[in-house]
């Protein structure tokens, strides 16, 4: 008898809280045979390697994304052009050095131009303002919702007063991005109404952590070198990731249409959809080599 | 209004002139006192007769004379009681017995047993709390939210989702009303149980066309929930023990024949149950919820009877995370009959239905989220019973709508801020007059007219926009403070309503009813099912009013003395300012939601076959919906036609009642119905590298799920009768989702983290039999 009301007791509660289950099934209806140009070009100041990749995107579910390897690629500021060359598999790079970098004033122009066969696509991004990083920190904590030790890291930095600015932060261990678009902040908060030249708030500060118990593997080891990019970006790319984001984590009981993504690419096409974004956002960059 | 009611009185007085006496009252049941919704008043060899009115209140005007009068309701005993109307009118309520043998053998003589055929109303489903009581459902437990989707038109978007859609509409578009006060949510643990405890409702009634003037403020459908009065006569309960939660309704004389109340309480006990099993931190865990209604009236004298109902009922998760939300409502009513002729019903109403949300920990860090949606009403109608052929109904009703859209505070890392959103306010306002006629003794109307009109009123800040990109988020042009009370927005609409019934002969009619319906309150929930969080919005200087005209066309046939009733319905609606959404829409605390609302047509049709047994040891009803509900929005899917996402062309219902013995009956009910259309993403972009599920040419719900079956079956054990204890009693074993599909709530994409391959992973509710165990009790 106590067995069968362990039985019930336990299906009830199933019921409410792992109700819902989830398995992997096959998607039975048509897919598109329809591809578009992406053109997916987000750089940044930072001297390091900048690339860009161009492909003709298909289906998501059978993983269409068919490389475009004869493209021209090239980035126009300051009256400087930047060439870009294709590396293998539709990414096209380009290193800058002493005497060819971006220079970073804030509200010059830059111009992507792209040509594929007798198609240009063209696109511009404006130079933001950018906060330097004031330092890194590594912080012991207890989480409060799990009770589980946390080492985050973090780094110090304040929005610019006076004006919305939009951010793009990411992480890296030993030069490997830890998210997978990083994460993204408004006046170092969350939102342009309730933040204004804030210190970054945590947990938008945390830009690595890791929770002791869920992985050990994952604990930071000395040496380890342990860095930060801060990306001062226009608000339509800010459109672009968060909806990313939200497309990524979309699922569960409450899921969302999907939808598409914003585009400023123009094509010489009239009418063609592309997809894509271009953006030379400001950056600033920090590490430190970790050690307990 | 006022000049109606002159004109109306006028008429009244010159009518009664004429020679003709009026003979009225309330039917009520014998046992406990309760007032019968729609039992058949009827004068033996005449053509004259009534219907008692939702309050039980009949009223025939004859000539002079001795007459046998014969009234009968379904399930019950009918009455003969002989009369004379000599000089004056007469008074008579009327109190029927139940069918003694309704447990045994079921042989219920009913004269009005005919009414789908000879009711002028059509596309109304009238539901029979023992007939809901029957159907097999989740965990054992009597749902009538459930039960009415097993009608035709009426469907669901899914397992365990809040509401329901009728004809095509949205779940906003029907007007849930348990004693006239509208319940936003309907909804306990998020989908599964309806808040409504069967054991204390008396009548349910489902308006899905030809909606009479009375009703109004939503675009699809009237659920029209009336509770139970109160046993005037003797002390009575019921209740029941479940594997999920308990009820128990109590109901009593408080003076004889004067004055009763009923109180109703349902618990869920999952936390009790569960809270051996918890380890650690989810050892404080609450999960719980519960209702209770309740009902007092008091008779004051032979004319004037008040009415105080009330429900209050809640849903409670906190585990580190709280989460509560539910609604609560009131009415005061009085009804009083003004002469015999005229019958007035006066309601002041109250609904609030609100929600919680927060998290925070000891240093105090964490939110507070609250949201509310609170309207009070008055309410009048009158029904009068001019003569033999007509019957006017009238009256006007006033909402005072107060939103809430979002208080919200939070504390992170010291920094504590307030984004709270203002308050925003309505009026709402109808008038109506509409008439029941009685043409010929084959034709019969009904027709009427609802004025409404309401005002967005100043209190908050007000917002303008302007559409840049049809289907983009719309930008701000110009915003000002505004004064509370302010009118700042109005809007007026005229409802005609109208309904025939043309009887071929005894047995089989058609019918035809057109209505336009103004709705000006909306329902911002862009997810496949809504959720409790999903948030009631006033129609404002930017948000226009829903409007919906519905014409409906159908064939009515019963055969073998009744025995057999079946429907042939056709309908097609027109519906204006539908709610649409930009992309990645952001409904919460979003100051600007307005301007990622869009609005556009659109448009639903169908044929509705229904089929069901009433009389013999077999009864129950098949089903069948074939339709299709499509919007068009400015902007969005390429400003083309697209499904709208309760679209289900087919929707196939079977329901089953068999009595093996007088004491056991086998129940069971099989549902078919297609699948939900969804907007899945068709291409994969790159963004920084990262493949992003998304939808190119923006189209919208160019999918559709795999369709949706499922098997529920159960055996209701009676137990002997304990006469000494006057004690009732019954098992319910039963099983839902017998045959254990795995139907498909949603489909989304995801990357597996381990092979790095996109995958779909579909969502089911449930994916396994349920089975149950219920206790019912009746004393």
């Amino acid at each position: 008898m106590r067995n069968i009301f362990s039985y019930l007791t336990i299906l009830v509660f199933s019921l409410v809280f792992l109700s819902s289950c989830e398995d992997v099934v096959d998607v039975d209806f048509p897919q598109s045979e329809t591809t578009y140009i992406n053109i997916d070009a987000l750089i940044d100041n930072i001297p390091q390697k900048q690339s860009i990749r161009i492909s003709r995107a298909g289906s998501f579910i059978n993983e269409v994304q068919e490389p475009i390897e004869n493209a021209q690629v090239s980035i126009n500021l300051n009256n400087k052009t930047f060439n870009f060359s294709h590396e293998g598999q539709g990414l096209y790079s380009w290193t800058p050095d002493t005497n060819n970098y971006i220079d970073s004033t804030v509200g010059e122009v830059a111009t992507l131009n792209v040509s594929i066969g007798n198609t240009t696509y063209t696109a511009t991004s404006e130079i933001k303002r950018v906060p330097n990083i004031d330092s890194l920190t590594v912080e012991n904590y207890i989480a409060s919702f799990t009770q589980q030790p946390v080492t985050s890291i973090m780094f110090w930095a304040q929005d610019l007063p006076n004006g919305t600015d939009y951010y793009w932060i990411k992480g890296f261990r030993n030069n490997e991005p830890q998210e997978e678009l990083g994460n993204i902040a408004i006046d170092g908060a969350f939102d342009e109404n309730s933040a204004d030249g804030f210190i970054f708030i945590p947990p938008l500060r945390e830009f690595l952590e890791v929770e002791e118990g869920d992985d050990t593997d994952s604990s930071f080891v000395n040496g380890e070198e342990l860095r930060v990019e801060l990306h001062s970006i226009e608000e339509g790319l800010y459109e672009v990731l968060s909806s990313a984001e939200e497309l990524l984590d979309n699922g569960g009981l409450f899921a969302v249409p999907y939808f598409d993504l914003p585009s400023n690419i123009n094509s010489s096409v009239d009418g063609e959809i592309v997809l894509g974004w271009f953006s030379v956002s400001n950056g600033r960059t920090e590490m430190m080599i970790y050690e307990e | 209004m006022h000049r109606v009611i002159m004109i109306l009185f006028v008429f009244c007085s010159i009518h009664s002139f004429a020679q003709d006496l009026t003979l009225s009252g309330y039917v009520k049941d014998f046992s406990t006192g309760e007032e019968l919704i729609g039992a058949n008043v009827s004068i033996d060899g005449t053509s004259f007769g009534t219907t008692t009115n939702v309050y039980g209140f009949y009223s025939i005007t004859i000539p002079k004379g001795e007459y046998q009068v014969a009234t009968s309701y379904l399930g019950y005993k009918t009455s003969v009681i002989s009369i004379t109307l000599l000089d004056q009118n007469v008074k008579l309520d009327i109190e029927l017995e139940e069918e003694a043998s309704v447990l045994d053998e079921i042989v219920v003589s009913d004269v009005r047993e005919d009414a789908n055929v000879s009711d002028v109303q059509m596309s109304v489903a009238k539901m029979e709390v023992a007939q809901i009581k029957k159907i097999p459902s989740l965990l054992g437990e009597a749902d009538i939210i459930k039960a009415i989707q097993l009608l035709p038109g009426v469907s669901t978007v899914g397992e365990g989702a809040t509401g329901f859609n009728v004809r095509g509409g949205g779940i906003d578009q029907n007007l849930v009303l348990l004693d006239e006060s509208p319940v936003y949510n309907q909804s306990h643990l998020f989908g599964f149980f309806s808040v409504f405890n069967p054991d204390a409702v008396k009548n349910v009634k489902l308006y899905k066309g030809g909606i009479p003037a009375e009703f109004g403020g939503r675009g699809s459908s009237i659920l029209d929930i009336r509770m139970k009065e109160g046993n005037k006569k003797e002390f009575k309960g019921e209740g029941g023990v479940g594997i999920i939660f308990s009820r128990l309704t109590l109901e009593a004389p408080i003076k004889k024949d004067k004055a009763s109340f009923v109180l109703a309480g349902r618990r869920s006990y999952l936390d009790i149950l569960a809270k051996p099993f918890l380890k650690g931190d989810l050892r404080d865990s609450k999960f719980s919820f519960y209702d209770l209604t309740a009902k007092v009236n008091y008779r004051i004298n032979d004319k004037n009877t008040l009415f105080l109902s009330g429900y209050f009922g809640r849903d409670i998760f906190d585990s580190g995370f709280g989460f509560d939300w539910g609604n609560g409502t009131g009415t005061l009513r009085w009804n009083s009959i003004l002469n015999d002729k005229l019958f007035m019903n006066m309601s002041l109403i109250y609904s609030n239905y609100n929600y919680s949300l927060g998290v925070s920990n000891e240093d105090g860090e964490g939110f507070d989220w609250q949201s509310q949606i609170v309207n009070t009403s008055l309410k009048s109608n009158y029904n009068w019973y001019l003569n033999n052929n007509n019957t006017i109904n009238f009256g006007f009703q006033g909402i005072y709508y107060h939103f809430k859209p979002a208080q919200f505070s939070f504390n992170s890392g010291g920094v504590s801020n307030d984004i709270s959103l203002e308050d925003k306010f309505g009026l709402e306002g109808a008038a109506f007059i509409s008439n029941e006629q009685k043409i010929s003794e084959k034709l019969q109307l009904q027709y009427g007219l609802r004025l409404s009109g309401y005002r967005y009123l100043g209190g908050p800040t007000i917002y303008e926009y302007e559409t840049v990109e049809p289907g983009e988020e719309r930008e701000l042009v110009n915003s000002y403070e505004s004064e509370r009370g302010d009118k700042i927005e109005d809007y007026f609409n005229l409802e005609p309503r109208f309904a025939a019934n043309y009887k071929i002969n005894e047995s089989s009619s058609f019918k035809l009813s057109y209505n336009r319906m103004a709705q000006y309150v909306h329902l911002a929930s862009n997810t496949a099912a809504s959720s409790p969080l999903d948030l009631w919005i006033p129609t404002t200087n930017n948000i226009k009013p829903q409007i919906v005209d519905q014409i409906a066309l159908g064939y009515f046939h019963n055969f073998k003395d009744n025995m057999f009733e079946t429907s042939f319905e056709v309908f097609y609606k027109d519906m204006q300012q539908q709610i649409g959404y930009v992309d990645n829409a952001d409904l919460f605390l979003n100051e600007n939601l307005e301007a990622d609302l869009l609005q556009g047509d659109g448009r639903a049709y169908g044929l509705e076959l229904y089929l069901k047994k009433k009389k013999g040891k077999f009864t129950g009803w098949i089903s069948y919906t074939l339709s299709k509900s499509e919007v068009k929005i400015e902007g969005l899917s390429r400003s083309e036609w697209f499904l709208s996402k309760f679209d289900k062309p087919h929707n196939f219902k079977l329901v089953g009642s068999y009595s093996i013995t007088p004491r056991i009956e086998l129940n069971g009910t099989f549902t078919f119905t297609s699948g939900i259309p969804a907007t899945l993403a068709t291409h994969g972009q790159s963004v920084g590298g990262v493949i992003v599920p998304v939808v190119p040419d923006g189209s919208t719900n160019q999918q559709r799920l795999a369709n949706y079956h499922r098997l529920d079956v159960s055996v209701i054990i009676k137990n002997k009768k304990n006469n000494e204890r006057n004690w009732k009693s019954e098992w319910i074993f039963g099983a839902y989702n017998v045959y254990a599909r795995r139907n498909a709530f949603n489909l989304y994409y995801q990357v597996n983290e381990e092979t790095n391959r996109n995958e779909a992973i579909r969502v089911s509710i449930l994916g396994t039999v349920l089975p149950s165990i219920t206790y019912n009790f009746k004393f």
